[in-house]
This record gives C-alpha cells, structure tokens and sequence, in this order.
C-alpha cells in the first residue's frame, strides 16, 4: 500500500517545482526539466538521473503516477514515460505554494517587498490552479 | 562529438540499477550538455560531466536505497520477510564513511584532487595505449592482413615494383588476395580554396582486401584500375570538410591535378589508410584513385620498388607460410619474367611478409609502454603520500578507534571501514579523473608527434574506464591496507588511557611511514634515471650537426599539375623564372630548388661504379639522391671537401656529372679519390648513361638526427628534364621541387614575397606553407623531443611528491616525538645534535631508497635501449646525477622539519601531553 503523505509537510524545493510543471498539464522527464529550468531562469538545474530518482519517490509517495505515453510521443530509444500529478499531489503542491505565499505576506508586511500588485506577477495576472480539496482550510500550510 | 558522448554517458548510467536506465535519460542528457554549451562556450563540457557523473552516482546510490526502503516497507508487511544484513552493514560502513569525509572537507580534497591528478593521467595514457596497440583496426578481421616487402640482396625492406605485383596476384596462394598502394600528393582544385591533399593509389582490390564498404556509392572494380577510368573516392574527412558531408557529391567531378575525376564514393568515418607508422606509403590519404600502373611501371623490371602490399590470409595460412610463400616467388621472378640483363646480374630478389598490426604500431609499442610504466610509478608514488597522510589521520582516530573496539566492533570491521572510507575516497578520484582523462586525452593526441600511428582512433571507451575503474579499486586497497591494519589493532584500553596519541602507535607508524618513504625514493630514482637518460640522448641528438646551416633559410613547397605543365620545358621555364624572380627579391642572397630538402631525402637508387674496386664490390649499391637546381649547397651552407660544386655549366648538353657524399667516398673508393671517377644507375649490364663525379661534399644528414648517414649522390636537375619529354614520362618528383631560400634577415619575413611570387607565375597553384630550417630541423625532432618531454614530467612529479612524502614524514615523527625531543635537551642535548638527529632520520630513508632503488633502474633502462641515442642504458653519468640530486632534495625537505624540532622548547614539551 502507498503510504500516504501529510500534506501539511513542507516538500522540499525541486519536488515543489516538479509538482507545478505538472499541476496544468501531463509531462515527461525533459519536459519537466525544462519547465522548471525556465521558471526558475536556470537558478534550478534538474539532472537527468536525480530528475528520475525524484519522480520515482514523488510516485512512491503518491503524488505522481505514471501514465501511458501519448501516441505521437517520441524519445530517443523508445516512448518515455509521461507523469500526471495526483489529487493528493495537487493538494500536497498547494499547501506547499500557500505557505510559500504566507511568507511572501509576512515579508511584504515587513516591508522587504513592496505591497503586491496584480500587473506585477511575472506575465501579469494570473490565475492560481483551482485545488481539487483543501481539507484543512486557506492560509499558510503548516 | 555527440555519438561519443552518448556512448560513454551509456556507459555512466550502468552504474543505475537496471530498472531506472531509461533511453529518455541519454535524450536529457544531450538536452543539458547542449543547453551548457551553449551557456557557457567550451567550459560547458567539462562542467555537464561533473554534474553529471555526480548526478549519476548519487542517483545510484539513492536508487537501491530507495529499493531497500520498499523491500523494507513490504517486509514489514509481511512479518516472515528478512531483510540482508550484510548489505545493510555495508551501507552504514558507506555512511560512516562518507560523514568521516565531509568531517574533513581539505584533507579529503585533497586527498581526491591527488588522485584524480593522478589517475587521471593514468586513465589518458592507458586510452592512448588502448587506441593505438589494443583496438582492433578499422578493417574486417584486421589479424589476417599483412603487409608485404621486396629487397634486393642486403637493401632491407623496399616496396614492390609494378610488375612484381602483377607477378604475385598470378602466384600467391597463402594469401586470398593483395593489393598495391602508393602514396602520391595531388593538387584539389575546382573548389573555393585549392590545396594540396594526401592521395593514395590503389589496386581495386584493396577495399575487397580490408573488408571496408564506402558509406556512399561504390568502391573501384578491375576495369576501371586497368581501364586507366578516372575516378575517385573521398575520406569522410575531406568530405565534411571541403564538400560540407553533400551526399551529392557522388557523381560529381573533382579536379585532381587538373584533371577532372568522377567521385563515386565515400569512405567510412572511421576508415583511416594507409596507416601511419608502416615503412612506406604510411599517410592516411584523403582520395583514392585506381592506380592504373603505366606502361613505364609495368615494363619496369628492377626499378620503382614504390608501392606497398598488403594482402589478407587465405582460410588457415600463417603469416609465416605466407611469408615463405613470398620469398620463393620473388626468386621465380627474376627467374621466369626478368629479362636476360638482370637475369645475368644474379640479382638476388627477396620478398617477407609481416602482420599488419606489428607493422603499423611495432615501432611506437616500446615508447608507449614505457610511458603507461613511467605513469603507473607516479601513481604509485602518489600513492604512498597518501597512505602515509592516511596513517598519519588513522594515529589521530586511535581513540576513536579504541572507543569503537571496546563497543563491541570487530577487528575486521574496523579494517572493513577504513578501507570503504578509502574506497570512496578513490572512487571520487576516480570519477574526476575520467573528466580529467577526457580532457588530457585530447591534448596528447594534438600535441603528439605524427608519427604515431593510429591516434584519430584514441578515445575513452569501455575498456579505459573499465581499467580507470580497476586502477581506482587497487589505489584504495594501496593506500587503505596499511591505515585499515592500523586502525583494526586492538589497543586493550591503553590508547584510550593515553589520550590516543604517540606511544604505541609511535613506533610501528614510524616503521610504516620509513617504509613508503624509501619504497616512493626507490620509485623517483627509476623515473629520474629515465627521464634523465632521455634528456642526455635528446641532447645528444640535437647537438648532432645536420651538416648543413639552416639559419637564415626558407622553404616553400611547390607542385605543378602534369595537366598544365604538360612538357619538361613548361617545368623548366617555370622554375627557372622563378628562381630568378626570388633571386631578385631584397635581402635573398642564395636561392635554389631541389626534389627533397635534408632530413627528408626519401629517393634510394641502385647505381654502379664504372671502375668498382674489388674491396668494395659486394656492398649493396644504393644510395640517396637528390635532384637539385641552382646554388643548392651554397644557399644550405653543405661543405665543399674535394673537388667543385654543380653549377649552371651542368646543363643537358655538357657532360653528365653528380656530385657525392663523403660517406660514399669512403664507403666505396675507400682511400682512393672517386673525383673523375663515373657512375651510372642500374646495375652493371643494364645500367643508363654514365656520370662523372666533380664534387665531395660534407655528409647531409636524409633523415632525422639520430640516423645513421647513408651514401648520396647530387644531379642536376637541368640534366634530367629534356625539353620535349612528355608529360606522362615525367615521374611526380621532378615537378615537385622546394624552392630553398637563404636570407640575409629574418626568414619569417621573406613568406609573403615568396608566396607572391608564385602566385603571379600561376595563380591556380595551392599555397603552400614557407617553414625556415630550423623549423624543419625541429619538427624531425619532434618525437624524440615528445617522449623526453613527457617522461620528463612524469620525473619532475615522481619527484616532487617523493620530497613531499619525506618532508611530510619527518614532519609528523618531529611533532609526535616533541616530548622525546624535549627530555633530550633538557638532558643536555645542543640544538645541532637535534637537527643531526632528525636529519639522519630522513637522510637515512632517502639512502636506502636511492640503494634500492639504482640498482632496479639498472635492469628497467635496459626496456628502454631503444629510445636512446649515444647513451648507454648504464649510463654512470646519469645514475650519479640522479644520486646526488635526490640526495639534495631530501636534504632541502627535511631541513625545514629539522629546523623546527631545534626550535622545540623543553619546558613546553614536557609540560605538553
């Protein structure tokens, strides 16, 4: 049986990322890379084996599945194998953003950021994913 | 570049468990290597490796413990499950270990920085090896091919002439099938930029004989070969490079000489032929063409031994029945097909035949066996540092150690920690010496000399990291036997009585540490002799005159198309202009031509002597020749001895005259005087129009500096060449002459001009490269300079860390013996017999290591007779120079520590625990 994991657990930083490259769509490994690559603006890195290593846990955990890969799919030796994050994993990705977002709060309390404005998001205005359940209610997970 | 890569991260990701090595993986990789690339410009290769590696092994590592936790997981859902104790005890040995590293983050630096120094060298030498002696040759089962030579009584190997070839296809049955191949320059053009390119003519047979297909069209057949067709194959090399890889270019015309061939093929990537390092014929060539021998060549009998033969094995023959095969043949030649006049000379006609992969690397097996040797010494020297600054940490851990032992863990346990912590201090020096390989491999192989064979084919494949991997499993067991025997002893509670310093460990550290040091001076005194050994004969042979004066002198290489210089008075008109055009230019004060310049006179002709002294009768008549236009000897500076020069009075219609050697004055008119004597070339009933000797010259030296001088002889050039000789007649030498240029300035300066002036008397013709001769000069050094430089390195490092283990030793016995120092000067010691003391220690050990160690050095050197040149493997010279250097050396590095211990105060080193 896959353990269970409290959402309520800070995920560690690349597991976050992961997570959000797959909370609007299925991807595979280098799709995955190269989202958070370009998210990040190359502060974060994914190597290939790690990158495996961790999706093999975050499945473990049972916040990913692997899903059969789609037809036009194509990688070097073969299809690759394509990740869908779970209901449990979204929640596990919300939390995770809300307690970041918390922080950002307090430190725009504190006046280390300026107060926040829509237009100033990266892209402009956007739209969080809506989460499927939040059990514990809004603010800062933990 | 890309395909290598993959293979060798395919190799990395074996380290994976089998379940986790997905093919997206390699896809993700190339994503990363070309996203750094382009990041960070050709830095990003070596920064993707490290990430990756580490990526890699970390991953590894991560994996089966992720594996164990599931295993665990579904054990403990099922009670009855077990778990392995042994690999779960190993893995806290690795986890003890690896916290022992990060613990001590320089150390354990520096420990894998020396390491990976080290084996990493190791691994880049051994991928030469690997390139050059262990893979198999490019070719469809390489160790049934063989190469064949002629020779005519005691001439030595020469290569076959037209006509003995087509002899042998008809009569050999131990070999399946031969085929010919010559080396011959040619002029591409038709394209942006002509140049010159390195051809080869060959039989059709040849690619049948290989077993190489072209990767595009077609190789020749019969037809096309003795149908005189013309028509070429490229190397993949030539196609990337000058037709951007256009898979069009099979039909297309090429201009060879100007002369249009059809190109209809291409050669494999990684097809490389002839082959550098055989005797004859060794430049890969970049085009094929069939090479539809000309009736000259197919009627001449006993003349043009040109071309190379190789031939593959029939089913279940030997290289040695094939070579038997050969000899009797040849000896049918001369009798069946050779006419009467040679028939009657008794020439005495010879053929072998040698595998293909001794001829082509046998030469260079000596030299690269001696540097892996050299190599493997530094690493084992390294080695002994850093077991000594192991056991140097293991005396600091006694307690530690001792604690441990008294919970309960066992002896060999404690040994089994040392040497995992070991391990996978080796290991990360492995990993980074392959990065470091990777890098270094490259240097070598753009830096070594051309005549090294095979060197395109170096590269780091499975077998070098297989082998990184086993020289990375022997180091730790090297450097962790000794710490892991010491840590394992049981000390019974008095280490831990004692505060676990000095003491017990005192003296048996002391023995271990004065046994590394004498084994690492025994090793520095073999590399050190080596390298100085070497160095003498590398002096030795640049202090060799080349019996002539290169400086102040250029030369350029020239060649004229047959198609545009179809008659001897084309060639004659175009070299006469142009020496006298360079002649004209400021600061030239001698200009000439010739067909070869000195240390590269490759043309060996058999000549007779019309009045042949009986002494000197059954020598072998060959010599060296050179075919020379202008003031030849005055602009090199070559020594009259007897007699005069050639000069412009020596032209078609006077007498024939040449001019020898000294060598071959003495050679064959032993004291008599040859001046007025005449000579002719063939033998003595078939032999052309006689020459009369003028001239005695100082010896020149044909080939590099350290061979021997062989006769030579000088013609005009102006006496060869008749006007109206066609060109099919007019053999490629005597359109291909080096203009030689003797300056009052500096030489360098004179190429513009040079190159100007044959571009105004042909535009079409190829630049070529202006060298000074003292370049020349040089670069016919360059192996010889090669392999002192790279043994003497190796010497340098071998010493320098021999200095840093017996300075580091004596340092670590100064300090752990403070409190003994202290007793003795408070007991009336003066601080000169404290330094005498200490420095005896050491001085002690380098004596004995150096004892040791020359007498090794003498049996080793004698491996290497063949690197030397006038110098004896037993040189006493260079051992007594060794001596007495190591000698000073150990002295400088232990002064320091000696100095330190006068300095020791006996009131604080009695009071200090």
């Amino acid at each position: 049986m896959t353990p269970v994991r409290d959402v309520d657990v800070a995920l560690p930083p690349h597991w976050f990322q992961i997570l959000l490259a797959l909370a609007d769509r299925d991807l595979h490994g280098l799709g995955i890379m190269n989202e958070v690559l370009e998210r990040t603006s190359g502060r974060m890195r994914l190597w290939p084996a790690m990158l495996y290593r961790n999706l093999g846990r975050l499945a473990d955990e049972g916040l990913v599945t692997e899903i059969r890969a789609p037809r036009n799919a194509e990688a070097g030796g073969g299809r690759p194998r394509y990740y869908r994050i779970t209901a449990l994993g979204r929640r596990a990705c919300g939390a995770e953003a809300r307690r970041l977002a918390g922080f950002v709060a307090a430190a725009r309390q504190k006046k280390l950021l300026p107060p926040h404005r829509a237009q100033d998001a990266p892209g402009g205005p956007r739209l969080l994913h809506p989460v499927a359940h939040n059990t514990r209610g809004g603010g800062p997970g933990c | 570049m890309s395909d290598r890569s993959v293979r060798i991260y395919r190799l990395l990701s074996g380290l994976l468990p089998a379940d986790a090595r997905e093919p997206e993986l390699e896809d993700a990789f190339l994503a990363c290597l070309s996203r750094e690339r382009d990041r960070l410009g050709w830095t990003g290769l070596p920064y993707v490796w490290m990430m990756v590696t580490a990526d890699t092994v970390r991953a590894a590592v991560l994996l089966r413990i992720d594996r164990r936790r599931r295993q665990r997981i579904s054990a403990q859902a099922q009670p009855n499950s077990q778990g392995d104790p042994t690999m779960r005890i190993l893995w806290q040995d690795v986890r003890y270990g690896a916290r022992a590293i990060r613990r001590a983050p320089v150390f354990s630096a520096m420990v894998i920085l020396t390491l990976a120094l080290a084996i990493g060298a190791l691994t880049a030498i051994f991928s030469v090896v690997n390139g050059v002696l262990l893979r198999a040759m490019p070719y469809s089962d390489p160790d049934r091919l063989a190469i064949l030579y002629e020779s005519i009584g005691r001439s030595g190997p020469i290569g076959f002439s037209a006509p003995d070839f087509r002899a042998f296809e008809q009569r050999v049955t131990r070999l399946s099938a031969i085929a010919a191949v010559g080396n011959r320059d040619y002029e591409l053009s038709g394209i942006d930029q002509p140049e010159r390119v390195t051809g080869a003519r060959v039989s059709a047979e040849l690619f049948k004989v290989l077993g190489v297909e072209p990767q595009l069209g077609r190789s020749f057949t019969r037809q096309e070969d003795e149908g005189r067709i013309p028509v070429a194959l490229v190397n993949d090399g030539l196609w990337r490079r000058k037709f951007g890889a256009d898979p069009s270019i099979v039909g297309r015309a090429i201009l060879l000489e100007r002369k249009p061939y059809t190109v209809i093929g291409v050669m494999p990537r990684s097809f490389v032929f002839p082959n550098r390092g055989t005797l004859l014929n060794n430049v890969p060539a970049d085009v094929f063409v069939p090479i539809s021998f000309s009736d000259q060549e197919l009627t001449g009998f006993g003349s043009m031994y040109n071309n190379t033969v190789v031939g593959r094995l029939a089913p279940g023959a030997s290289v040695a029945e094939a070579s038997a095969e050969a000899r009797s043949i040849a000896g049918q030649l001369v009798r069946e097909i050779y006419p009467s006049q040679l028939r009657e000379m008794g020439l005495d006609l010879a053929a072998l035949a040698v595998p293909l992969r001794d001829e082509t690397v046998g030469r260079v097996k000596t030299f690269l066996y001696v540097m892996l040797a050299a190599v493997a010494t530094v690493l084992l020297i390294a080695c002994a540092d850093l077991a000594n600054l192991l056991l140097t940490r293991a005396a600091a851990r006694e307690r530690e150690m001792a604690v441990r032992a008294a919970l309960g863990a066992s002896r060999g346990r404690l040994a089994r920690q040392v040497l995992v912590e070991v391990g996978l201090l080796a290991a990360c020096g492995g990993a980074l010496g392959v990065v470091l390989a990777l890098w270094s491999t490259g240097a070598i192989v753009r830096i070594a000399p051309p005549t090294i064979p095979r060197l395109e084919e170096v590269t780091v494949d499975w077998r070098v990291l297989a082998f990184t991997i086993g020289v990375s499993m022997l180091t730790a067991l090297l450097c962790g036997v000794l710490p892991a025997l010491e840590a394992s002893r049981k000390s019974s509670g008095e280490s831990l009585k004692d505060g676990g310093r000095g003491g017990i460990a005192g003296v048996r550290q002391r023995r271990a540490f004065g046994t590394l040091v004498t084994v690492q001076f025994a090793l520095a005194v073999v590399m050190l002799v080596a390298g100085g050994l070497l160095f003498r004969s590398f002096a030795r042979m640049m202090a060799v005159s080349p019996g002539f004066a290169p400086e102040h002198v250029v030369t350029l290489a020239t060649s004229l198309p047959a198609n545009a210089y179809a008659t001897g008075k084309d060639i004659r008109t175009f070299y006469g202009r142009l020496l006298d055009d360079v002649g004209r230019l400021p600061g030239v004060t001698s200009a000439a031509a010739a067909t070869d310049l000195p240390l590269s006179v490759r043309e060996r002709r058999s000549f007779t002597i019309e009045a042949q002294i009986p002494a000197t009768a059954q020598l072998p008549h060959v010599v060296a020749h050179e075919w020379v236009i202008g003031r030849y000897f005055e602009t090199l500076g070559i020594r009259l001895v007897r007699g005069r020069f050639l000069s412009t009075q020596d032209v078609l219609q006077s007498e024939r005259v040449v001019v020898i050697n000294n060598t071959m004055a003495r050679r064959y008119w032993l004291d008599g005087d040859p001046i007025g004597q005449r000579v002719a070339w063939g033998g003595a009933k078939t032999h052309g129009p006689w020459m009369r000797i003028v001239g005695i010259v100082d010896d020149v030296k044909q080939g590099p500096l350290n061979t021997e001088t062989v006769p030579q002889t000088y013609q005009p050039w102006e006496q060869v060449i008749a006007d109206a000789v066609s060109t099919e007649l007019i053999p490629g030498a005597w359109r291909s002459m080096k203009l030689i240029v003797r300056t009052a300035g500096e030489p360098s300066l004179l190429s513009a001009a040079l190159r100007a002036r044959v571009r105004d008397l042909d535009s079409s013709l190829p630049i070529a490269a202006v060298r000074t001769m003292e370049a020349v000069v040089s670069e016919s050094a360059s192996p010889q300079r090669f392999t002192t430089v790279m043994l003497g390195s190796f010497a340098v490092s071998a010493l320098l860390l021999a200095s840093l283990g017996i300075g580091a030793v004596l340092a670590t016995s100064v300090s752990n013996r403070t409190q003994e120092i202290g007793v003795r000067m408070a007991l009336g010691a003066a601080r000169g017999d404290v330094l005498r003391m200490v420095l005896g220690q050491g001085m002690t050990l380098a004596v004995l290591g150096i004892a040791i160690g020359a007498p090794v050095a003498l049996v080793l050197t004698r491996l290497m007779s063949s690197l030397l040149f006038e110098v004896s493997p037993r040189d006493p010279v260079t051992f007594g120079a060794v001596a007495g250097l190591l000698v000073l050396v150990a002295l400088a590095a232990c002064y320091v520590p000696a100095r330190r211990a006068t300095r020791v105060e006996p009131i604080v080193a009695l009071r200090c625990e």
